[in-house]
């Protein structure tokens, strides 16, 4: 046997190999995999564990689904629903059910049960575990607790464009490229003007749950993304990048507290930004980005997407490696949420439950 | 200050007949005014003009980019009582707010960023915190920082109805004598308040907005005067400029159209307290109270 058969052999074993192995792959470890908990009518009637209060025990997860809020037992009872007034806030813990032009905001808990009232006129939203009442017009921002306590009132004479919240400060910008960061008690702890460019406007601004991290996307022409890192004095600027997005609206994004990680939808679909550049990952997509939530225990980012063949579901490593993809031909009213371990969707008048599981 | 010089001279020109050459702005509908700049609201100073329109189309008020829009019940947007808005931006200054739009997905559609004095914005709706179809205009100085009262920047509304002045009182701490009255009044520090306010033409049912200026005069001499210019954020607080620097509860009763016209020293005689009130128009109001001080 010459030197040429000997590699023309050698050639055609490992063909077979790559062959075999294509075709018998072997599992190297365990997958995380999309489990079916429940499916819920929303419409069905309501358990008869709604006539008594759920215990500190009992874990409930409120949702809101069209014109429909409601909550559901982590065994897929329902517990309580009532109708959408003009919009609502829900929480697991509680929910304000808002007409138009609201003159005082009503907290109820999840069985409806009445908490307090905040003599507010704005509409109420959540960042994390934190309340707060946008003003009418814009300029101004209460933060407010589900007991009907007034924790602080700011106006800043200027409208409010990107808000989010971490655990003792809250991060908002401003539509003239101001970010500030407001204490427990309403103080201003940091401000940065970001650019004095007149078209810098703050469309995204996400703070750490643990507020150690801090991340923008402002201005137009390019549009750009801001990182910064708590320092004992204030925030330092670790990374500042250039995006090729034209967003002239709020745009989706988080910023995760267990990697650091800066996920915001893009003009190609989703970029996941760290502090060092070799880091970055792009997710493309054909579809518009809807939500985005981590699920930290499964160490995944997920978002749902909107294009006109419905829905989709993704889960996403922090390296942008896709876990899992649920495609929903959903066009109507659509609810996603993400919690330790497990996701909740609603749609089609059901809530159902999935638990993200190794397999 | 340049801003305030700026729309002062605006002021001068719209008040005394500015001439279309001076208007270079253009009302994004017709002017159907149902609440005025600064007037009070529930929660502090309106920052910007309502008006009334039935599913018109809204045109900018000058060219401009857009910078900045917000479609009503959008997921990734904070929720804002203004529904649907678009903001733009003119020149490297002025920016203007159009807000309780209906506008669909038609912005993001059609991906126009660049929008002249003819282009539609979307159609006057009811998205968000209103109740009347219409649209709210803003219009913000950057440079300076404050919202400008949109009626300095836009061609003038024809308007020949006087402000009302009515329910004048004098107040302390544990009295209160209305005015006008032909009991004596003890001598001291009292604080004058009053029901001041226009009557909008859009509705023909009565239909209360602010005014543009108020003077309050003690035996001739000017003791209070706010001018409804621009309102900047001083000190944390948001303020009326060009006079005072008044924040809204120092301007405002909790009571509807009730203003705070500042604190006279009534010494004993005959006194003559008059209030003035002009709408943006031109239009005045004076109310003379005579009394006798004990």
């Amino acid at each position: 046997m010459d030197d040429k058969q000997r590699r023309y052999g050698l050639f055609i074993y490992i063909i077979i190999l790559i062959g075999y192995i294509g075709l018998f792959p072997i599992p190297l470890g365990k997958e995380l995999l999309l489990v079916l908990q429940w499916i819920h009518p929303v419409d069905a009637p309501l358990s008869t564990m709604g006539q008594r209060s759920p215990t500190s025990k009992e874990r409930v997860t409120g949702f809101l689904l069209g014109k429909t809020i409601g909550y559901v037992s982590e065994t897929g009872d329902l517990l309580y629903r009532e109708s959408v007034l003009y919009s609502a806030l829900v929480t697991d813990r509680g929910f304000i059910n808002y007409s138009a032009i609201p003159k005082n905001l009503v907290v109820k808990d999840p069985l409806g049960n009445i908490l307090s009232t905040l003599q507010l006129e704005g509409y109420p939203f959540a960042r994390k575990d934190r309340f707060f009442v946008l003003a009418a017009d814009g300029c101004g921002v209460t933060e407010v607790t589900l007991e009907g306590e007034i924790l602080w009132k700011r106006d800043f004479n200027q409208l409010i464009t990107s808000m989010d919240a971490g655990t003792d400060t809250a991060a908002i910008g401003l539509w003239d490229g101001t970010l500030l960061v407001i204490g427990a008690k309403g103080e201003v702890v940091f401000q940065e003007k970001l650019s004095p460019d007149p078209y810098s406007v703050l469309y995204l601004t996400s703070l750490t749950k643990d507020d150690r991290m801090m991340g923008v996307v402002c201005g137009l022409n390019p549009q750009r993304g801001i990182l910064w890192e708590k320092t004992p004095v204030g925030y330092k600027r670790v990374r500042s990048f250039q995006l090729n997005s034209d967003f002239r609206r709020p745009i989706q994004g988080l910023l995760d507290s267990r990697t650091g990680k800066f996920v915001m939808e893009d003009a190609e679909g989703l970029s996941i930004v760290g502090r060092g550049k070799e880091s970055d990952r792009k997710v493309l997509l054909r579809e518009r980005i809807e939500t985005i939530a981590t699920s930290p225990i499964d160490k995944l980012l997920l978002f749902s997407t909107q294009q006109d063949e419905g829905r989709k579901v993704y889960g996403i490593t922090d390296t942008g490696k896709r876990v899992f993809l649920k495609s929903l031909d959903v066009q109507g009213p659509f609810w996603f949420q993400s919690e330790e371990g497990k996701f909740f969707l609603g749609f089609k008048k059901k809530i159902i439950k999935y638990q993200v599981k190794l397999g | 200050m340049r801003g305030t010089k700026i729309f002062l001279i605006l002021s001068f020109l719209s008040i005394w007949g500015g001439t279309k050459i001076v208007w270079s702005y253009q009302w994004p509908t017709e002017p159907r005014i149902l609440s005025v700049f600064a007037q009070g609201g529930t929660e502090g100073f309106e920052r910007g003009i309502r008006i009334s329109a039935n599913n018109t189309e809204v045109k900018p008020i000058e060219e401009g980019e857009l910078i900045f829009f917000c479609s009503e019940g959008s997921v990734a947007s904070l929720p804002y009582p203004l529904g649907s808005f678009v903001v733009l931006q003119h020149g490297n200054t002025l920016r203007s707010i159009y807000a309780h739009l209906d506008f669909g997905n038609l912005i993001q559609k059609t991906g126009k960023t660049k929008f002249q004095k003819n282009d539609g914005l979307g159609k006057t709706g009811l998205t968000g915190s209103t109740s009347i179809i219409g649209l709210s205009l803003f219009t913000y100085d950057l440079e300076a920082k404050q919202f400008v009262n949109p009626l300095l920047l836009l061609p003038p509304v024809k308007d020949t109805s006087r402000p009302i002045i009515r329910n004048a009182q004098l107040e302390k701490k544990d009295r209160m004598i209305l005015l006008p009255t032909t009991e004596p009044v003890p001598k001291g520090i009292w604080e004058v308040t009053a029901e001041v306010f226009d009557l909008s033409a859009a509705v023909p049912t009565f239909w209360p907005m602010g005014i543009y200026k108020v003077s309050l005069y003690l035996n001739g001499q000017e003791r209070f005067m706010v001018t409804m210019d621009t309102l900047k954020e001083q000190g944390g607080v948001t303020r009326v400029f060009p006079s005072e620097g008044l924040a809204y509860d120092k301007l405002y009763s909790k009571d509807g159209f009730r203003m705070k016209l500042g604190t006279v020293n009534l010494n004993p005689g005959v006194l003559n307290l008059e209030i003035v009130a002009r709408d943006f128009s031109g239009n005045e109001r004076n109310q003379l109270y005579r009394f006798r001080v004990e």
